[in-house]
């Protein structure tokens, strides 16, 4: 057996073991949690209650994390233990939206020091945080109206299974095998509540890290040549690639992240990296679809929320040049005014991603 | 599209691409070279088989390809390749640069009236040439196969055979010492001296990649 053959066989394992680990991860969270009563349901319940404190929850929990993907999986699970409801998910899911582009946002300033090549790169980044900051302010208000995104979403899983509900569980083998594994971290827990709640989130946590690492490595040495020209001639190649990478990596902020050094040497333009982005977004859903798979139907009712809050983003925002232009001419301007003062990107950073999500949640919840 | 995606799949890493442009761009070099030579030296009115400023055009193109495929690779794939994708941009620029000192002697052959002749100086112009030529050649020859001893050995013959017989030339001409040559035959030769060191430099260059560290890149070999 070639080397090769032995490190992408060793790979494969990996990944289904850490898959499996995460699943197990997220189940005991949704386990751990029900254990804790309807008391402390009523409680998060209650604080999730308030949609603008919810959308900012999803921002700063995103940020923190560095992964919308992990934000959106603890959602998940949280409503399939259901202390959150698919309509307070919703809110969160959408600010999880926002963190997660504080990533690629970081790593463009690693080329503050270089004049043309920071304003590229950093235009790269944050049309990123515009469009998904564009695609809250015109879905948010819409859907604390109309409830559009819930219903869609309700409506899909009502198609797929009938009934909606927690108590509807996905029946598998799979799901077996993930509910033994986290009835063993219990028992690892000695029973305790808290400590199999801990357990379990620090498992899902490093388990996504993991399977991230471990994808990256395998995927991105394959697949570089399609940065290469070819794919981003057109804007659905584009978008395709962005969504289909994304999955295979299971992290947006990964791939938004690897074209920032390529927009910052001038190799992709800023419209060329635009529906790669729109791409990553709904690929990143894969990981919330995935770790709902494991739980209820409930829980992937709110997965199915955050695919389709990022089709209807892209339906939206993406077919009208005038509404298009608007994230791409706010980048711009943000990037040229930051070229001229360089503490402005630095103030962008704090203020959008840490000062107003943290005032918003502190005040809010008090 | 699917057919184009499908040769995406099966194609090399965008290192080996660039790597194989280079090998490319090195033998439209030597095409244009000997080329070049052909039309100043044996030609009476700058005779050229080929499209030299197309084929300059091309080398050009070559070399942003392959600067990008380079930034690209690096970009995505992390550091593995980092030296080795830093001595590619930078070969890439002297091999492109051969190309434009080619097209010069091409231009010189077209302004110049007749064939080139040497004079007295002629003698050591043909060993010149037959040495650039087969430094140029071996160069080409121990990058593709990064064959270590032959690029050291064809680094040591660029300093005693090319270099400096091209210096004496040029200052044999700039001195007065020779008699025998037109103005315009001085100033050509003089020229053509130069542009021929350039080029054995180049391919110096080229060769030292093989042989040394990164930071040591277009110099000789540390002992």
């Amino acid at each position: 057996m070639s080397k090769e053959l032995q490190r992408t066989l060793i790979n494969s394992i990996s990944i289904i073991a850490f898959l499996y680990l995460f699943l197990v991860g997220i189940n005991g969270m949704s386990s751990a949690i029900k254990h804790f009563g309807s008391g402390f349901a009523d409680t998060v319940l209650s604080t999730t209650d308030n949609p603008f404190l919810a959308l900012f929850i999803g921002t700063f929990a995103t940020v923190l994390f560095q992964s919308s993907s992990t934000t959106t999986s603890l959602i998940v699970g949280m409503v399939s233990a259901g202390v959150l409801s698919i309509e307070g998910s919703i809110p969160m899911i959408m600010g999880a939206n926002i963190g997660t582009t504080v990533t690629n946002t970081i790593v463009s300033m690693g080329h503050i020091s270089r004049g043309n090549e920071f304003k590229r790169a950093f235009a790269a980044s944050t049309v990123h945080d515009f469009f998904n900051m564009l695609s809250v302010l015109i879905m948010f208000p819409l859907e604390l109206k109309f409830h559009f995104i819930q219903k869609s979403a309700i409506g899909l899983g009502e198609f797929l299974f009938g009934n909606i509900s927690s108590n509807e569980v996905m029946k598998s083998p799979i799901k077996t095998a993930v509910k033994w594994g986290s009835k063993q971290i219990e028992i690892l827990s000695f029973d305790n509540n808290i400590f199999y709640l801990i357990l379990s989130v620090l498992l899902t946590l490093f388990m996504l890290y993991m399977i991230v690492k471990v994808l990256r490595k395998m995927v991105l040495s394959k697949v570089e040549v399609f940065f290469d020209k070819y794919i981003f001639k057109t804007a659905i190649r584009a978008l395709l690639f962005g969504m289909l990478l994304t999955f295979m990596v299971q992290s947006s902020s990964i791939t938004t992240s690897l074209i920032v050094p390529l927009a910052g040497a001038g190799v992709l333009s800023l419209r060329q990296i635009f529906p790669y982005t729109l791409g990553a977004n709904i690929g990143t859903t894969a990981t919330a679809l995935l770790a709902a798979l494991s739980l209820n139907v409930t829980a992937l009712v709110t997965a199915f929320a955050h695919l389709i809050f990022n089709i209807f983003g892209i339906l939206i925002i993406y077919p009208i040049p005038f509404i298009r232009n608007i994230p791409i001419k706010l980048a711009e301007t943000l990037a040229e005014y930051s070229i001229k003062n360089r503490l402005i990107p630095f103030a962008y950073l704090l203020i959008v991603f840490i000062v107003i999500p943290f005032t918003i949640i502190y005040f809010g919840g008090k | 599209m699917f057919k184009q995606i499908f040769q995406l799949f099966s194609s090399d890493s965008l290192y080996e691409q660039a790597l194989e442009e280079c090998h490319e761009m090195l033998d439209i070099d030597l095409t244009m070279f000997k080329a070049s030579m052909y039309s100043l030296r044996e030609s009476d009115n700058a005779e050229m088989s080929i499209n030299i400023f197309k084929l300059d055009k091309k080398i050009n193109r070559f070399e942003r390809d392959v600067r990008r495929k380079i930034m690209t690779h690096l970009a995505i794939s992390g550091s593995k390749d980092l030296g080795s994708g830093l001595v590619l941009v930078s070969v890439v620029i002297d091999i492109e640069r051969i190309g434009d000192y080619t097209k010069n002697i091409y231009e010189m052959a077209i302004n110049h009236p007749t064939k080139l002749v040497g004079g007295s100086l002629e003698k050591d112009l043909l060993a010149i040439e037959k040495k650039v030529t087969d430094v140029f050649e071996g160069s080409i020859i121990a990058f593709k196969n990064q064959d270590i001893p032959a690029a050291q050995k064809l680094m040591k013959t660029y300093k005693k055979k090319i270099s400096n017989s091209c210096d004496e030339i040029t200052h044999s001409i700039v001195s007065g010492k020779v008699a025998d040559l037109t103005t315009d035959q001085s100033a050509s030769l003089a020229l053509y001296a130069r542009f021929l060191k350039r080029i054995g430099a180049h391919s110096r260059n080229l060769i030292s990649s093989v042989v040394n560290p990164f930071e040591r890149l277009g110099y000789s070999e540390k002992e």
